[in-house]
């Protein structure tokens, strides 16, 4: 068995996917993130990728579009493969 | 009979809206709350024998507001007293719609949720155990599914029962925050508790109001509470609690709080949702595969764009001739009740009143039909989709990809669209996108731009030249978009965070209820601002008289001549020497004032001016249409160069009396309305100064 790895949530790659494990932000940002669903333990999986625009990913069942620089301070825990 | 008020909740795209229709029908209307300084749709209903009044809040995902949208429903929530929150929830996403969900518990309202979506989380294999979910929160859950209309009765009766048992419970009890409340662990209560006996001791808020969620609030340090409710006084007892609290769990009170409410919804969730079968198959997957690809989604949204706009053109320009002949044939109609040449009450009715609402009113099928289309971009969730294709675009230029909507309602009418803008969490961005909106071609440019460019280009260029107004308006905007945020708005743009919701197919009731409501904001438009400016214009093109000698002069030319006496001929001609470097003369420059009331205006004072006479409505030969003959003035008058720059200003400058005011109450500041006018009159000037002379070399 590989070890979970952490990455942010920025690096994930299309299709890649993993748990969330916690968000590395201010207060605000954390509310914020948490009222939509970015909560620990809450699967996360990277739907798409456009250049430097927002990622889309799946929190939960949950489809939201985020801004790159605040997905990386989402921290999700990827099973090494 | 008994009257309940009820707020309607919940986070963005749970059906809120369509169970708002669902609860209340038809009758409903726009209310506006002091304090709350926004519109929020009210709807009255009876059931039971109870008269319940229902309030459409904003979608917010948290009381922790960050966009105005979510600062209305906060404040709407917290401030205006209602009997009765109702929180719509997504069923097929219960865990994180339960995050505000417990906010509002916490706070201690009587509290109904509406588990809406109930089908769709059958269809995908969620079983809700409602009566233990009832339990675990202690307030009330049923299911729903708003778009068939099912759940309403056992709502509303709930919602009813809900505010009764709150009654007897305050008769009993302490507040009823003090129930139901979300079991923090004994460290944590501590210093609510503390917090809450200095609230109570210090009289900082109210008997009323919950002492427990307002000291969770100095707990969890938000700031916008504290400000707004001035607890500054009680933020030293707060800093300490909150110190005591960090030590002994080693992370920040907010934080530990948090994860304590969403501890409580896992294990909620763990309870009474259970998943039973296999989940059907998802067509969002495979739609937003091709929608929102970088380059596919691309190419689909400028397809649907092109289509859109095709769309309410083409098929607008059938009703339109329809109504522009009844209004001609109304115009007529009134005329003729007088028997001889009427006067001046005749003169009002018939070329101020009729004319000047009528060219507005011509163009509500467009209108409509681009209200129509957007509709349904919202309601099947595609919106959101193009706001995150253009965020990339849009934030190269310092706009964020939200902005993207309400531009597009801009080249509806620039009012909702600057409504719209709340949805924008940076007041920065919420300016830029605000100041810059007047420059989306809007339906009022539509009259201006259709009498024009036929004067001016053969038949073949027209689409072209219409279509690259559209555009010039749009880069314009991105251009001032950026210097403003480059100037006197500088500072980050916030990271892009939406929702992008399943597709659905789009509620009929919906679509119907917001493209009505807002056609009918256009219409109403016609019959108070444009009716008032058509008078006023009416009167400064009317006085001061002149003589009418009908030996030296035909009806025609007294019109003119009348017009060049009266005050906004005067000030035209004043005004004329600035506007000689645009290429305007005397008589284009008048029309601008009359414009500057609203644009379609223009077309109607360029009909004055130019002396049309009388426009008989049983002529239905096209050549000799008052239309025709102007443009053949026109086209006699003046270089297309001078209908370039006439184009330009009308796109540019002078936004209409409407845009003015709610620029104003969406700034709430006169300096940023008034700022917003002269800046783009100014651009205007400019822009058509700098064609002119440049075109004059090769003219």
């Amino acid at each position: 068995m590989a070890s979970p790895t952490l990455f942010s949530l920025s690096d994930l790659t299309e299709g890649q996917h993993g748990t969330l494990d916690h968000i590395a932000g201010g207060a605000e940002v954390c509310e914020r993130l948490s009222s939509m669903g970015f909560v620990p333990g809450v699967a996360v999986s990277m739907l798409r990728r456009q250049g430097s625009g927002p990622v889309l990913v799946m929190i939960g069942s949950s489809r939201i579009a985020i801004g790159q620089g605040m997905a990386a301070k989402v921290m999700v825990s990827c099973e090494d493969d | 009979m008994e009257q309940l008020s009820v707020a309607l909740t919940g986070n963005p795209n749970t059906g809120k809206t369509t169970t708002f229709n669902m609860l209340t029908g038809a009758r409903q209307h726009v209310a506006n709350y002091p304090g709350v300084t926004i519109d929020i749709a009210e709807g009255r209903i009876e059931h039971n024998d109870t008269a319940l009044t229902i309030s459409d809040l904003p979608g917010t995902y948290s009381l922790a507001a960050s966009s105005e949208d979510e600062r209305v429903a906060r404040n709407f929530l917290i401030e205006v007293p209602t009997d009765v929150v109702i929180d719509v929830v997504d069923a097929t996403n219960l865990e994180r719609n339960l995050y505000l969900a417990l906010q509002l518990i916490e706070f201690g309202k009587p509290l109904v949720l509406s588990l809406n979506l109930s089908d769709a989380a059958s269809r995908q294999g969620l079983e809700i155990d409602t009566t233990a979910l009832s339990e675990a929160l202690g307030v009330p859950c049923i299911p729903t599914v708003a778009s068939k209309r099912q759940g309403r009765s056992a709502l509303l009766d709930s919602a009813i029962e809900e505010v009764r048992r709150h009654r007897q419970m305050v008769g009993h009890h302490k507040h009823p925050s003090e129930r139901n409340r979300v079991p923090y662990g004994e460290e944590i209560e501590a210093q609510i508790r503390s917090v809450q006996d200095h609230l109570i001791h210090s009289d900082l808020i109210g008997k009323d109001h919950p002492a427990r969620w307002y000291a969770l609030k100095l707990l969890e340090d938000d700031r916008q509470i504290i400000e707004r409710y001035h607890l500054d006084e009680a933020l030293a007892v707060a800093a300490k609690a909150r110190a005591a609290l960090e030590a002994h769990h080693g992370s920040d009170a907010a934080s530990v709080i948090r994860a304590r409410r969403l501890a409580v919804i896992a294990e909620i969730c763990r309870r009474c949702v259970r998943t039973v079968g296999a989940q059907a198959v998802d067509h969002t997957e495979r739609l937003d595969r091709v929608l929102t690809h970088p380059v596919l989604g691309m190419i689909s949204f400028l397809a649907m764009m092109f289509v859109i706009f095709q769309a309410v053109f083409l098929l607008g320009a059938y009703p339109m001739e329809w109504l522009e002949e009844g209004f001609e044939a109304l115009g007529g109609w009134v005329g003729s009740l007088w028997t001889d040449d009427g006067g001046l009450l005749r003169s009002l009715v018939v070329d101020g009143m009729i004319t000047g609402v009528g060219e507005v009113l011509v163009f509500t099928p467009n209108i409509l039909l681009l209200f129509l289309a957007i509709a349904l971009l919202e309601a099947s969730g595609y919106m959101s989709r193009a706001a995150f294709l253009m965020d990339r675009y849009m934030h190269r230029v310092g706009l964020h990809g939200k902005s993207f909507i309400p531009m597009l309602v801009g080249f509806g009418c620039t009012v909702p669209a600057i409504m719209a803008t709340r949805i924008l969490e940076n007041r920065r961005d919420r300016l830029t996108t605000i100041m810059v909106l007047p420059l989306m071609s809007c339906g009022a440019r539509i009259p201006i731009y259709a009498l024009l460019i036929p004067c001016f280009f053969p038949p073949a260029w027209q689409g072209t030249v219409f279509f690259g107004l559209y555009c010039a308006g749009i880069l314009l905007a991105i251009a001032l978009a950026m210097l403003l945020k480059g100037t006197l708005l500088r500072g980050e743009t916030p990271h892009f965070l939406l929702e992008l919701p399943s597709y659905r197919r789009p509620a009929l009731r919906d679509v119907a209820y917001f493209t009505g409501q807002r056609t009918w904001q256009y219409i109403k438009k016609a019959g108070t601002i444009i009716l008032a400016a058509a008078v006023i214009i009416w009167a400064l093109g009317t006085f001061p008289r002149l003589e009418h000698d009908e030996e030296t002069m035909d009806e025609a030319a007294y019109q003119e001549a009348a017009l060049r006496h009266s005050v906004i001929g005067r000030v035209g001609a004043g005004l004329q020497p600035i506007m000689a470097p645009a290429g305007f003369d005397e008589r284009l420059t008048t029309a601008f004032i009359g414009a500057s009331a609203a644009k379609e205006v223009f077309v109607t004072q360029m009909g004055i001016i130019f002396a049309l006479g009388e426009i008989d409505p049983e002529d239905d030969d096209d050549d000799s249409s008052a239309r025709a003959q102007l443009r053949a003035r026109l086209r006699a008058e003046y270089p297309p160069l001078v209908g370039i720059c006439v184009l330009l200003f009308a796109l540019i400058g002078t936004p209409c009396v409407a845009t003015l005011a709610i620029t104003r109450r969406e700034t709430r500041s006169w300096t940023w309305a008034i700022g917003q006018w002269v800046g783009l009159t100014l651009v205007a000037y400019l822009v058509a100064v700098l064609v002119y002379q440049i075109g004059s070399i090769w003219w």
